[in-house]
């Protein structure tokens, strides 16, 4: 037990790491998927098509599978270019989970009614001033506990990186293990460490969402379409 | 065509492998998530707090630690399982803890007054649950649950991690004795596209299904 000191000390060090990680590629996600989500409702027909086929292939692609061919194939290149197994990590998780998110995001984006298009436009708004004065006010709200749902699933993808030699925690646990023969234990460290950074991140999420619910008067709706609906956000946002 | 016929054989194993892994699986998540939506929903505090606890606990759990923990960790306690079942049963585990809140979601969508109903009928409240609300709940649920699948058929590379010869594990080998990346690169994702797609979508149809019927 006496090394239990010494242990946290290096598990929290690959903490560290996995929130670096998570935090970079949750800031890169974020931006590719508010791009890809206009880009789906934008009036060009190209950037529609590209959006949609974008997120179709990444969001079928498993993160390890296309982590492992980038780490094989592209390694070498990739290092020559300076770019670190770190850099490789944000790439590929980025890839992956903006694809995910856009999909989320060009959800709330069509939540919004067509009758709004209509009177926008019958204001002689044009595409880019009804997104950003009519849309995206009302889309954004509901984004947020889906964003912050979005970036506990990357905290937990991030592990997978473990595997293409980026040090974040169960990469480290592994290597420790692999020195004291002790999975129960150090693994034990690891859901706990995985626990305190997630759980109060969903209690945030969850708050911000009854918070959005009630302000955006949707607490009228029968708790059966209500319901209905949670299970339906969590199942697509689960799908990966 | 060289490049098919000599991939084949590490790529056509590891499908299969893949399969047998994602139904395994999905199918310890649909029966362990349904009995622990029923224990969570039970007015019993001594079993409803350890199994929320644990639900939550676990929820918070990457996969891939979960499945490290069922495979390398269970072995140091004597519970020796092959990387297969190890698999299966990391992966089910993880995975059931999501699928129990969408049951809880689904029991949600049928009104209070049909437990009353059943109750008053003088059904006990497991009969009640067993021919009253779970057969209502099926339809909500399916969709979630086919969705759960094709997560874990994707959720089945990660079984490579503990060595079971699944696609990816097979992609690995062919591309360390052949040094060629690309070919077992392409026919992976090439395949789960093939595979994932057309499913994602036919999910979707049937949730806009469920949907519309149930406001109708």
């Amino acid at each position: 037990m006496s090394d239990l000191g010494g242990w946290l000390a290096i598990l929290i060090g690959g903490m560290v790491v996995t929130i670096k990680l998570a935090a970079a590629t949750s800031v890169l996600s974020i931006a590719l998927a508010g791009l890809l989500a206009l880009m789906s409702i934008s009036p060009f027909r190209v950037l529609r098509v590209f959006a949609g086929l974008y997120v179709d292939v990444f969001r079928s692609i498993p993160i390890l599978a296309l982590a492992i061919s980038v780490y094989y194939g592209l390694g070498a290149s990739l290092h020559q270019l300076g770019i670190t197994p770190f850099g490789t990590g944000v790439i590929v998780l980025t890839a992956i989970e903006g694809a995910y998110l856009a999909e989320l995001y060009r959800g709330s984006l069509q939540a919004i009614r067509l009758a709004q298009w209509d009177a926008a436009s019958s204001l002689g708004m044009g595409w880019a001033s009804t997104v950003r004065h009519v849309i995206l006010p009302q889309a954004l709200p509901p984004a947020i506990p889906i964003t912050l749902n979005m970036i506990i699933a990357i905290i937990k993808d991030s592990s997978l990186v473990s595997l293409i030699a980026v040090n974040e925690i169960t990469l480290v646990a592994n290597q420790l293990i692999a020195e004291t023969f002790k999975p129960i234990q150090i693994y034990a460290v690891v859901a706990l460490l995985y626990v305190a950074l997630i759980l109060p991140l969903a209690q945030v999420s969850r708050w911000i969402e009854a918070v959005v619910t009630r302000r955006l008067g949707l607490q009228n709706r029968p708790d059966q379409e209500k319901a209905l609906q949670r299970l339906s956000i969590q199942a697509e946002a689960r799908a990966g | 065509m060289d490049t098919i016929q000599s991939i084949a054989p590490y790529i056509l194993p590891g499908a299969l492998v893949t399969i047998e892994i994602s139904v395994g699986a999905w199918l310890v998540s649909a029966t362990l998530g349904l009995a622990l939506a029923l224990m969570r929903d039970t007015r019993r505090p001594l079993l409803t707090i350890p199994v929320s606890l644990s639900v939550e606990v676990i929820r918070a759990v990457p996969q891939l630690v979960v499945l490290y923990i069922v495979f390398f960790g269970l072995g140091t306690v004597g519970i020796n399982l092959d990387s297969l079942t190890a698999a299966i049963l990391g992966l089910g585990v993880a995975d059931a803890v999501f699928t129990a809140e969408y049951y809880r979601a689904g029991f949600l969508t049928i009104p209070q007054t049909q437990r009353d109903a059943g109750l008053s009928l003088g059904l006990k409240p497991l009969q009640v649950t067993r021919h009253v609300i779970i057969p209502q709940t099926i339809p909500f649920v399916v969709p979630p649950l086919l969705n759960s699948f094709v997560g874990l058929m994707k959720s089945a590379t990660l079984a490579s991690a503990v060595g079971a010869p699944e696609l990816l594990y097979g992609g690995r080998n062919y591309m360390e004795t052949t040094g060629r990346v690309a070919p077992a690169a392409v026919a992976i994702m090439g395949l789960y596209i093939v595979a994932t797609l057309p499913l994602t979508r036919a999910v979707r149809n049937l949730e806009k299904r469920v949907r519309s019927r149930t406001r109708a």
